[in-house]
């Protein structure tokens, strides 16, 4: 395949990616505010009759695996995910390549395989209807699909950057805007 | 340990290093190694039952709210210019003061862990109020963040810290003096590196010029700006809020975090309301999408070492530690301490919640046997494990930070290297004067 | 994962590994023990475990899970973390119904050794039934006497066990949601002025340090521990193993698990007897227990079916019904409560 054709196939689904994984962490930005005012509506209503709310323990810890899970793809996309950079800025031109992809790949994998060890996990949740029982039954199965679909789009992120680093390019590591 | 788990054991370490050598990002090394771990020890099925189930289990509780909560108070107190107004203050007031910045970023952290119960949450919050107001008064990258990644362990030490009451719980001890009994130690591990900037890291802070001239101009009594009051005010009522709140029983520690973060918002819409609606709608979404990249950043961290943790119970290495050591039969107080010092390689690379409850029940009994305190063994174990968090290679209050700056690992690192020594003496004397850990609790009724 | 273990194993020696919530100490840990040791025993060793450290493994909501996937092959938690799977042993969460500990433990074994649906659902959850007994009989602890649903009304308090936290809002406390062990703290600054739990909540989580009045309103037993092998685990057992479990279990049911459980929780009691911040521990007359039995007639017993039901039961009504017979049946097992009788010891502290 040449790299035009290559190209033909990887930048869309590059772009589509993108796209996706942007969409999935304003989700997750929205999780957050769920969660602050979930633990503030609970703390509100505790003061004035002294009973909790109920479902917003609840509904705090589901925000929490959501915002989590929804916003990892946005991460590598941004290259915000913590590494050690030691070895590798010592290195030759070469050498950091070969290494870039053997990263690339393990990253892959690790990602690829954590997606359907989550899968699985997410579809016996759901067909035993995982939840918990508290003052509330509060479904905890759903949360199990947020993480699942947070690894797959991780994943697709993972896989283009692995094939421009393969083409000799550099993961897109945006400098990231923080105006302090 | 079986001679099979002491090859795995290698073969992890080994795998961890090369991952991190190779430019993994560090969840992924950490949690890796720990699968190559179980694979060798258990087969890929259990490795895959692990992989499965932790990202769930690692964030699924109500208790890590906090960590979220307080980064998202940050990011809000940062955009309502309440860092840039305090330290502009502080800089003012404390210049004549060598290290004067460190020393107040130390104090914000100790502030900060009386109402924090996590170290990750406090240095996640502090590296953003404060890393960057320090680089500008000149302070090289890597003694700023050290400071906050190592003044950030102080979370758990000082209460409110569920770290504390389960250990407590775990070992069958006075809740309240267990409490009591982190607050001796906390506030020296915090005088301690203020002495340390103080005579020793303030020499590597390079004044700028224009804040040389602006401190030349007030000693001529020229062209003095006025200092933005306000900041310090809103920092005032923010801590009341959420101290108070706290204190007087209106909400939970756990709970604090997120009452600061809308405290905090109302901050951000007074500080920006002269910009209008629009200003404030670009803050706020700049604000919870940083917020939301860094607590999946630290939170696909803790699930790392969470899977790692899980390699650690399998091949049953804290057992084989205590093992070696108390086959030793040296003195009592020697393999106390040996015991103790191995938990700083353990807090490296695992979850520090997980160590307590993997370690507790090995060296609760030893401890007992040989007649130590159960109360300054457990303010000793959580000393330990919090150097742990900012050990090289791996020590995951350094990983915070720098995700949440920006800045290397390596530069967190290097600076944080004289401060573990510093840390190192500090626990030396606690471990040498039990009084000094032992005297508030007495004082506690049981 | 298996190795060889004592001394007298044969070829078909195996090594099983515990995940485990009980706190080491405390009376759930003590019953937990008891049938381990007496499985390792009555086999010679050729069935041992490996024990882990409480939570290390799995976390105590994660335990039933770990038996499924195959991490662990005995567990022993509380099975209303994960209410789907145990829609019959939560029976034990209706209030006033159940009292004795040991006729409870006995009657829910018989349920999962006998009654069709109880039987079909641990198949269906892929899990070898070895038993559930009672944590112990639901204590208030509260800042100022409460003797009657009358002092109830308005005590903002943290419960465990679903059905209870529906009984005690419904009597007029007003349940908050504070995680266990958060609720020291809670207490502490007056977050919420009451707990109810077992003796082992107020001792082991430190609550009497802080909440000088307690008292047993006869809800009674309310919630459990519960101990399994895994599906799998237990076909890995040879027949002769399986036999000697069988009859160590039976045993373990038949009284010695309670028996394990009151003579740790009477330590708990003397806990409670010397905490000088405690002021009383009584229970309630006959006559307040009754207006409250009154006051919740049928209503928690309906819960308990509509929430069955929806957790795979076809029939609870006859799974209660079968349950009450038992319980009937096993009433004359000589019975002594720690935590009854702890009151009494303080009335003479
Ligand atoms: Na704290
Ligand atoms: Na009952």
């Amino acid at each position: 395949m040449t790299d035009s054709t290559l190209d033909r196939v990887v930048r869309p689904v590059d772009r589509g990616v993108r796209t996706i994984a942007g969409v999935l962490a304003v989700l997750a930005a929205l999780a957050i505010v769920v969660l602050m005012l979930a633990i503030c509506a609970d703390v509100v209503v505790r003061t004035a009759t002294g009973a909790s709310l109920p479902g917003m323990v609840e509904l705090a810890e589901s925000s929490l695996v959501v915002a989590v899970y929804l916003a990892i793809a946005w991460g590598l996309v941004r290259g915000e995910h913590v590494v050690v950079t030691l070895l590798t800025d010592r290195l030759g031109h070469r050498a950091s390549h070969v290494l870039a992809i053997v990263a690339g790949i393990v990253v892959v994998v690790l990602l690829a395989w954590a997606t359907v060890a989550t899968f699985e996990r997410a579809a016996e949740a759901t067909r035993v209807g995982e939840e918990r029982f508290g003052l509330v039954r509060w479904p905890l199965w759903p949360l199990r699909w947020a993480i699942v679909v947070g690894f797959a789009v991780t994943l697709v992120v993972a896989l283009v950057q692995l094939v421009d680093a393969v083409r000799g390019r550099l993961p897109h590591r945006e400098e990231v805007q923080r105006d302090a | 340990m079986t001679p099979d788990a002491a090859v795995a054991t290698a073969v992890v370490v080994v795998v961890l290093i090369a991952a991190l050598a190779i430019r993994i990002p560090v969840a992924f090394a950490l949690g890796g190694a720990g699968l190559v771990g179980l694979v060798m020890l258990r087969d890929a099925e259990y490795a895959t039952s692990v992989l499965g189930a932790a990202p769930f289990t690692t964030t699924a509780s109500f208790s890590l709210t906090i960590v979220p909560m307080f980064i998202l108070m940050g990011m809000f107190a940062v955009r309502a210019r309440i860092a840039e107004h305090v330290f502009a203050i502080a800089n003012r007031v404390v210049r004549r003061l060598p290290g004067g910045l460190g020393v107040a970023t130390v104090m914000a952290c100790a502030g900060f862990s009386a109402v924090s119960g996590s170290s990750i949450g406090t240095a996640a919050t502090m590296a953003r109020l404060s890393v960057g107001e320090m680089r500008k008064a000149g302070y090289p990258a890597s003694l700023a963040t050290a400071l906050v990644a190592v003044a950030g362990t102080l979370g758990v030490m000082i209460p409110p810290s569920t770290f504390l009451v389960l250990y407590a719980i775990m070992a069958s001890q006075s809740v309240a003096q267990m409490l009591a009994a982190g607050i001796v130690p906390g506030l020296m591990s915090a005088a301690a590196y203020m002495a340390y900037i103080m005579l020793i890291g303030s020499r590597q802070v390079r004044t700028p010029e224009t804040l040389e001239d602006a401190v030349a101009d007030a000693a001529t009594g020229a062209a003095r700006p006025s200092l933005p009051w306000r900041g310090l005010v809103r920092v005032v009522i923010l801590f009341a809020i959420v101290i108070g709140g706290m204190y007087s029983g209106i909400f939970t520690s756990t709970e604090s975090a997120a009452i600061g973060a809308v405290a905090a918002l109302a901050m951000l819409v007074l500080e920006r309301r002269r910009d209008g609606g629009r200003a404030i709608l670009v803050h706020l979404r700049g604000a919870l999408t940083d917020a939301g990249s860094t607590t999946a950043m630290v939170f696909l961290i803790i699930v790392g070492s969470a899977i790692l943790s899980a390699f650690f119970v399998v091949a049953r290495v804290p057992d084989a530690i205590t093992d070696a050591v108390t086959a030793l039969s040296l003195p009592p107080m020697v393999t106390m301490a040996l015991l103790l010092v191995c938990l700083i390689p353990l807090g490296m690379v695992l979850e520090s919640l997980s160590i307590l409850v993997i370690t507790v029940p090995i060296l609760l009994p030893i401890a007992e046997a040989f007649g130590f305190d159960a109360i300054w063994l457990g303010v000793l174990i959580v000393k330990l494990i919090e150097i742990g968090m900012v050990t090289p290679p791996v020590g995951i209050n350094c990983f915070v930070v720098a995700g949440t700056t920006g800045e290397r690992p390596e530069t967190v690192f290097k600076g944080v290297a004289p401060l573990f020594g510093v840390d190192l003496v500090v626990t030396t004397v606690l471990f040498l004067a039990p009084a000094l850990v032992l005297w508030l609790p007495s004082l506690v009724r049981q | 994962s298996s190795g060889g273990g004592g001394s007298a194993a044969g070829d078909d020696a195996i090594e099983l590994t515990l995940a485990t919530s009980a706190i080491a100490g405390t009376p759930n840990a003590a019953a937990q023990d008891w049938f381990l040791d007496a499985v390792e025993e009555a086999t010679d060793g050729s069935v041992t475990f490996d024990r882990t450290a409480p939570e290390s493994i799995c976390t105590a909501a994660e335990i039933v899970e770990c038996l499924r996937d195959g991490r662990a092959d005995v567990g022993v938690t509380i099975p209303d973390y994960t209410p789907q799977y145990f829609p019959t042993v939560s029976v034990v969460g209706i209030p006033f119904v159940g009292q004795n500990s040991a006729a409870i433990t006995a009657s829910l074994y018989d349920l999962h050794t006998q009654d069709e649906q109880a039987v079909a659902l641990m198949e269906r959850n892929g899990l070898h039934y070895v038993s559930a007994w009672p944590v112990g009989r639901l204590l208030l602890g509260t800042d100022a006497p409460v003797e009657s649903i009358a002092d109830l009304q308005g005590i903002s308090a943290r419960a465990s066990g679903p059905v209870v936290q529906q009984v005690l809002s419904d009597a007029g406390m007003s349940i908050t949601a504070v995680t266990a062990s958060e609720s020291y703290e809670a207490v502490e600054r007056g977050v919420i002025d009451g707990v109810g739990g077992a003796i082992d909540f107020a001792v082991n989580y430190r609550i009497m340090e802080l909440l000088p009045y307690w008292t047993d309103p006869g809800i009674g037993q309310y919630s459990t521990f519960g101990m399994w092998f895994s599906a799998d685990a237990w076909e890995r057992l040879s027949a002769e193993q399986q036999e000697a479990v069988t009859a160590v279990e039976e045993e373990f049911n038949e009284g010695a698990a309670v028996e394990a459980f009151n003579d740790q929780a009477a330590t708990q009691c003397d806990a409670m007897l010397e905490a000088t911040t405690v002021d009383d521990l009584t229970a309630w007359s006959e006559d307040a227990t009754e207006e409250w039995i009154d006051q919740v007639g049928d209503s928690a017993r309906e819960a308990w079916t509509t929430v069955a039901a929806d957790f795979g039961l076809e029939d609870p009504d006859s799974l209660l019904d079968a349950y009450e017979a038992s319980l009937d049946e096993h009433a004359e097992l000589e019975y002594v409560d720690a935590t009854s009788s702890c009151v009494e010891a303080f009335a003479t502290r």
